[in-house]
């Protein structure tokens, strides 16, 4: 099951282009298609810089 | 009136479109195991025996942690969340940065010799752990770089080649059982090595292979785990398209890839330590006995060949996607087979191959570390988020990201200048380190170059030229 490209007509296509309807739809909901947050985005690296921090300040310690 | 788009970013199945609500099966916790089942396999035991080629215990574990949050933390934000976003595959999704032909070339180039190395170190890893097994059981004697091991390496792509060909679900049968199963290793590997020897032991152990400058050896461990931490950009969007919420997109990367990851790295660095061999198919005998190592190295090799099962599937996927038209009249058994024949070759040279996965590592993250900075530059940053998903499955010239004849040179010439910054610093054949390697390492000067030079080229060429639907 393919979407030939050469064919301008077939399952693979039709099924494409019913989901690009379905999510361009302005009223379509769900929740994995909000962008996300500045907020969670800062968390994430404030998370991940404070691991990093804590082991380069252990590491350094120990020298 | 434009013509109607010639749609073909999707193929082989349905699975591959963009996925909608009720497709969505992963939840917070879901993704969590999911990625930790793929980060604790027999690479993690690889990787950190590399890692005890250049550091001891103390450093190696610092070395670890540094390397791994810094490499997941970047890859995670330049692919998880426009994937889990989108729904839409990873290498379709990446037409808007690459287009539909550069996305082509890189998947047919780089993505091939990262997916024929890795597998062709499974699979000689598999032949090394099986001749084990028949030289304790058997009585053969079956050195680590006889054509035996070669011959079984042929045989675990055989077999991986028959099950990606007649049944990758066969595969997903099996995970159930070796995903606890590498978890149970993991921990019993730990329970013999603390059983044999004593902390201080372990700690006081020295490197396997170190060079002389004690800072050069900690910063090339953390580049190997840099190159760790990168190297899952290939592989985790098309497990976050599946994701309810982007918070569940992002944040089991940390709890799954990094937290497995270095769990499984350290199994790996304490292993090589106390064993003095960096190679995890030397250590099950020794550690567990004939019953219990031929037990461990048989459940090694089947891991492997889920292993390679599992890169081979994402690769020939990710190929026939971005292949488009090309790819797709082309029987399944004969792409994956195709693809398997390099990977037979480099089965003829295990010592070369095998016991220099470092460098392989390092190579890779040449290619990862800039990919993860243009990618996430691109969606974040230029496209603030918004692609036109209709487009990048749209092969036309009408398409927002056909940019100049299907390739956009932006995010290949950043890719380059990424790729250019890391070789000035770090050699991966030879190891050599220049200039201030030592305190900024390779892959995040090139992965920051890159992004870089990425926005400077887009805001210069691309957007003036109206190309790219910036």
């Amino acid at each position: 099951m393919t979407i030939a490209s050469e064919n301008p007509d077939n399952e693979m296509r039709r099924e494409l282009n019913r989901r690009l309807n379905i999510v361009a739809d302005p009223s379509y909901g769900d929740p994995a298609r909000a962008d996300i947050s500045g907020r969670d985005l800062g968390i994430w690296f404030a998370t991940t810089a404070a691991i990093l921090i804590v082991a380069l300040a252990m590491w350094s310690g120990g020298n | 009136m434009a013509a109607a788009p010639k749609f073909t970013g999707a193929s082989a199945a349905f699975g591959t479109l963009p996925v909608l609500k009720e497709e969505r099966e992963l939840g917070f916790l879901d993704h969590s195991w999911i990625n930790i089942g793929l980060a604790i396999a027999t690479w993690a035991f690889l990787l950190g025996g590399s890692t005890a080629l250049v550091v001891g215990a103390r450093d190696g574990i610092y070395a670890i942690i540094i390397g791994n949050v810094i490499g997941v933390s970047i890859m995670a934000v330049s692919v998880c969340i426009s994937t889990g976003k989108f729904g839409i595959e990873q290498f379709t999704l990446m037409r808007s940065v690459f287009g539909p032909v550069g996305i082509l070339i890189l998947v047919g180039f780089f993505l091939a010799i990262y997916g024929v190395g890795w597998s062709a170190i499974l699979s000689i890893m598999f032949g090394r752990a099986i001749s084990g097994v028949m030289n304790q059981v058997g009585g053969t004697q079956i050195g680590e770089n006889d054509l035996g091991v070669t011959f079984l390496a042929i045989l675990a792509i055989t077999i991986s080649w028959l099950l990606l060909w007649k049944g990758p679900t066969a595969v997903k049968w099996l995970n159930r059982f070796v995903g606890p199963g590498k978890l149970i290793l993991c921990f019993g590997i730990l329970f013999l090595i603390f059983s044999h020897k004593s902390w201080s032991d372990i700690a006081n152990a020295a490197p396997l292979a170190p060079f002389d400058d004690r800072r050069l050896n900690f910063m090339i461990a953390v580049e190997f785990n840099l190159a760790a931490g990168f190297g899952w950009w290939p592989v985790l969007g098309n497990i976050s398209r599946f994701t309810r919420t982007p918070r569940a997109a992002l944040w089991p990367n940390l709890i799954g890839i990094f937290a497995a990851a270095v769990l499984g790295e350290l199994v790996g660095l304490f292993a090589a330590l106390s064993l003095g061999s960096h190679d995890p198919t030397a250590w099950m005998i020794p550690l567990g006995g004939a019953f219990v190592g031929v037990t461990a190295l048989l459940f090694v090799g089947l891991a492997n060949i889920t292993a390679i099962v599992s890169i081979f599937y994402g690769m020939c996927l990710a190929m026939r996607q971005a292949g488009g038209r090309y790819f797709e009249a082309l029987p399944w058994g004969l792409l994956t087979g195709a693809l398997f024949v390099p990977v037979i070759v480099i089965a003829f040279f295990p010592g070369q191959i095998y016991d220099n996965f470092f460098k392989f590592l390092a190579w890779t993250a040449l290619g990862f570390a800039p990919l993860s900075g243009v990618t996430a530059m691109d969606y974040l940053v230029l496209r603030r988020g918004r692609i036109k998903q209709c487009d990048v499955f749209n092969d036309g010239a009408d398409s927002d990201y056909a940019f100049w004849r299907g390739i956009n040179p932006a995010s290949f010439l950043a890719l380059a200048g990424g790729g250019i910054v890391y070789y000035a610093l770090f050699d991966p054949q030879s190891l050599a380190a220049h200039g201030p390697f030592v305190w900024i390492s390779a892959s995040v000067p090139a992965c920051l170059v890159a992004a870089i030079l990425h926005y400077a080229l887009t805001k210069a060429l691309v957007m003036p030229a109206r190309r790219g639907g910036y």
